[in-house]
């Protein structure tokens, strides 16, 4: 990405919310533009804040027509949300370059990344925003229900190993000192994983607000298993090991590509593969964070967890 | 006309209760009863009795006749034409002012009932607002019903279904019409007759009293609309004169489902957090009824704040109902009354739903209408802490657990209930028509209470889905917190004789279930007296083991006692130093000696 300018056009503070479409499920961008509608209207009756909204979609298909758009648009402008582009990728991108695409040209001081199904409490951006006080918070992430992401968090101060970017909010200056995502590396998951260490490795704090919620539609299983689809298979096993490689942890990388190797799904042998063959091709991530300062392997996990989804 | 309705004035007749609304609303407000439709005038004594003159008026002039030759004055009246009766009324009456109108047995034999109310209405009016007693058989009573389902409809000379009645009444239909009328109901003296004289044949196991069939079919009517074993509706009724036009409230067309949301305002953030799962459903056809239970004004205030947050489509479908007193069933009973949607879900405001909490309910309800609808609950622990050093909060401290069944199983919920309560919906109209109620008299185990009576009643629905997150709060206060040992025991107790006062009425392929459920015990039977032989042997076989060993010590003791024992002591020792210098047979017991 690039043209990352660091102040508003009008002196106001402003707010770019993003979302990256794939398929998504019918009704889901009403659902989303709800939530954040009416999150940006109780923003706005304390906080002078201009909002817009950027959608990127890599489905195969548009999934918002011109007529839909504008209907979205004139639903939301009372509320506070100035304009909505909307942006045919023409290919699935992936989570992490389709946001990139969004961020080129940022103007705005925040940035809001969302995943299109989730739901956003009227208060989640006063929330959010209520952190961005203190100068050193790069990324606030939100509590997400009904399925609390597991990761542990400091109680006081908020402070937590990495934020997940189904509802967080960014400093410009940390899109600014980062970059955007990499999106060389990561296609759909731990991406956010990687933003956040590397936020962190720009010297600023990455906190969990608990009281800024959202609702993420994730469902479960009937055996109360997180669902997960063949995409999370592959791209999970592959964001991986990539994370490892890229956070000096080669040794982890390898033997993860081992195990992956001898699963017994198509989708892990094959990200093994891919693994392999990058590696042999040396077109792996230069790695980064060589003492361990902010990159955190506990088991498969990438922070400290309260409990875990997986079956015990 | 014969004497058929030539009926004396018994200590049991509906003559009796009309007397009695005469004598409540009558009395003291003028001077003379008027009796229309009068037959032989049955009530004519027990007025005068009253101290209030009585005057009848009928189309037939036997009972005429009959009554003159008491010293009653009487007019000849034809209904069908109300104005005239008004007029014949007026001439009968010669400026003497009425006390009440009487019509006993006649709005069934009429077909212009509603005209006939409407002028006697105003004729009421204009002398000052006389009462009106009405007496109508009831057609709603029992023994009719239950003959229906035998395909019976038998009219007779007299009682309920007299053959020569032309118009039925169910109480709601007496209150329409009355209503349209121009009266208002001001008393109620309904003549009850368990057995009517429809009660035939009298050994039809439907009409029998104890036999299952009928008690489980009266429970059903009697917990309906009532009146079950009302005879004749017995009714008194004020003027008010011409109905206008009903106010309109149109709140759109019914939900599918009314949410009943029980909270105390003591967990803001899990309020909000419920409130937010319902405002993320992916089908929206629902209301939510927010049961502000013993909460102060300021609280509510902002409970509204609140749910007006989520915007003015959604603020709009939650209604804020304050409920004072009672347990903590009474917001339920409260929701149930005000529910507009076709089912009624609970879903408290520690719990939170999935996405497709609704969107699953209505797949179900249009494959399954009028069934329980059931999803299956996942489990979660949850703790308080605090947030940031003073924000109430809670964290999640383990994974989602299925600790319930994902189908539905009647036996095993008859023994406890393996479904939370936001879990499932009921119809409306197992409360609506079928009289079930919240119990208040149950501390806790309510939502079981009401959810058997419904399942027994309408049948389950499974999903099969999980589409609700029910939170344990391992630190924090619950029902399991606040409620005794004792409290849970007497409300099962208390839920299992509701079930026991009535019959089951269990869903299809139940005796598969329950015979298996007996094979089952019998084998464990057979298995535990087994067990329970084989323990015996092996009880027997340690105590002769235990004699033995006794008897064996015994031996060894005499044996030490003795002086070849106590001549032969070097030669042990030496042997047990040899012994442990070899070390071998490290693990066997060291003699004592």
């Amino acid at each position: 990405m690039s043209d990352v300018t660091t102040e508003g056009s009008d002196g106001r503070r402003s707010i770019r919310v993003q979302t990256v479409l794939y398929r998504p499920a019918t009704g889901d961008a009403d659902r989303l533009l709800r939530g954040l509608g009416e999150s940006v209207r109780m923003l706005r009756e304390t906080t002078d804040v201009k909002v817009v909204m950027a959608i990127g979609d890599g489905s195969p298909t548009a999934s918002i027509l011109p007529d839909h758009l504008e209907e979205l648009r004139t639903a939301v402008r009372p509320l506070g949300i100035d304009d909505i582009t909307y942006d045919f990728f023409y290919e699935n991108l992936g989570s992490a370059r389709g946001h990139n695409r969004l961020l080129e040209g940022l103007h705005e001081d925040f940035v809001l990344f969302l995943n299109p199904d989730a739901y956003l409490s009227p208060f989640c951006l006063a929330e959010l925003m209520l952190l961005t006080v203190d100068r050193t918070v790069g990324m606030v992430e939100g509590r997400q229900i009904p399925l609390e992401h597991p990761k542990a968090y400091d109680l006081h101060s908020g402070d937590t190993g990495w934020a997940s970017t189904a509802c967080a909010l960014v400093r410009k200056e940390v899109v600014h000192a980062t970059g955007g995502f990499d999106a060389d590396s990561f296609f759909l998951y731990c991406d956010d994983v990687d933003f956040s260490w590397r936020t962190r490795l720009a010297g600023f704090r990455v906190v969990h607000q608990p009281t800024a919620l959202l609702f993420h539609d994730k469902r479960l299983t009937t055996d109360a298993q997180m669902q997960v689809g063949d995409a999370e298979h592959y791209y999970a096993a592959e964001a991986a090991m990539m994370l490892a490689w890229k956070y000096s942890r080669p040794d982890l990388a390898d033997q993860w590509a081992s195990e992956l190797e001898r699963s017994t799904m198509d989708l892990q042998r094959k990200a093994a593969r891919v693994f392999r063959e990058r590696q042999a091709a040396g077109t792996l991530p230069t790695a980064l964070d060589p003492d361990g300062r902010v990159a955190e392997f506990i088991g498969t996990d990438f922070a400290e967890h309260r409990f875990s989804y997986a079956d015990v | 006309m014969s004497d058929r309705y030539n009926f004396g004035l018994t200590e049991y007749s509906v003559y009796e209760y009309v007397v009695e609304l005469v004598r409540r609303f009558g009395v003291g407000r003028g001077e003379v009863v008027v009796d229309i439709g009068c037959g032989y005038g049955a009530i004519a004594e027990a007025v005068a009795e009253l101290g209030l003159g009585y005057v009848g008026l009928d189309l037939e002039a036997a009972g005429l006749a009959d009554l003159e030759s008491r010293g009653y004055s009487t007019a000849e009246v034809d209904l069908s034409s109300p104005e005239g009766a008004v007029a014949s009324i007026d001439r009968l009456l010669a400026g003497r002012s009425p006390s009440a109108l009487v019509m006993i047995d006649v709005l069934e034999h009429i077909t212009n009932g509603p005209a006939v109310l409407d002028a006697l209405s105003g004729f009421a009016i204009e002398r000052g607002g006389v009462p009106l007693v009405i007496a109508v058989p009831n057609v709603t009573h029992f023994d009719l019903a239950a003959k229906l389902l035998l395909g019976r409809w038998d009219m007779t000379e007299t009682g309920l279904l007299d053959d020569t009645h032309v118009s039925f009444f169910s109480v709601d239909r007496l209150q329409a019409m009355t209503g349209d009328g121009g009266w208002v109901e001001i008393g109620e003296n309904d003549f009850e007759l368990p057995i009517s004289d429809q009660h035939f044949p009298s050994d039809a196991a439907v009409l029998q009293i104890g036999s299952p069939l009928h008690d489980l079919l009266f429970d059903v009517r009697d917990r309906s609309s009532g009146a079950g074993i009302v005879n004749e509706f017995v009714r008194a009724y004020a003027p008010i004169g011409p109905r206008g036009e009903p106010a309109v409230t149109d709140r759109g067309p019914e939900p599918l489902v009314s949410v009943l949301m029980r909270t105390q305002g003591k967990r803001p953030t899990t309020l909000q957090e419920a409130l937010l799962s319902m405002a993320a459903q992916t089908d929206q056809d629902f209301e939510v009824l927010l049961l502000a239970h013993n909460v102060a004004r300021e609280e509510l205030t902002h409970m509204r704040y609140l749910a007006d947050a989520f915007g003015a489509e959604f603020g709009g479908r939650v209604r804020l109902i304050p409920v004072d007193g009672g347990g903590r069933t009474r917001p339920l009973s409260v929701g149930v009354e005000q529910a507009r949607g076709r089912y009624v879900a609970i879903l408290d405001d520690d719990d939170v739903v999935f996405g497709h909490w609704v969107e699953t309910f209505q797949a179900m309800a249009r494959k399954y209408p009028g069934r329980v609808l059931r999803s299956p609950v996942a489990e979660q622990d949850v703790a308080e802490i605090t947030w940031g050093g003073d924000r109430q909060g809670y964290e999640v401290v383990g994974r989602p657990r299925c600790r319930w069944p994902d189908a539905f199983d009647v036996l095993d919920h008859l023994w406890e209930n393996h479904s939370p309560p936001c879990g499932w919906a009921v119809p409306r109209s197992i409360f609506r028509d079928h009289g079930l109620q919240f119990d208040e008299s149950l501390p806790v185990l309510e939502d079981w209470d009401v959810l058997m009576q419904a399942v027994l009643w309408c049948g389950v629905a499974d999903s099969g889905e999980i589409t609700a997150l029910w939170r344990r709060w391992q630190v924090g206060e619950s029902s399991t917190s606040v409620h005794t040992d004792d409290e849970w025991q007497q409300a099962r107790m208390a839920v299992t004789s509701k079930l026991d006062a009535r019959p089951l009425l269990l869903p299809a392929r139940s005796m598969t279930a329950i015979q298996a459920e007996r094979t089952r015990r019998d084998i464990y039977q057979r298995e535990a007296e087994r067990l329970q032989t084989e323990l015996l042997g092996t009880k027997h076989h340690v105590a002769m083991l235990e004699q033995r060993l006794a008897d064996a010590r015994q031996e060894l003791e005499a044996m030490r006692r003795s002086s070849s024992w106590k001549v032969s002591k070097p030669v042990r020792v030496v042997g047990d130093l040899a012994r442990r210098a070899g070390g071998g047979h490290g693990d066997r017991p060291e003699g004592d000696g």
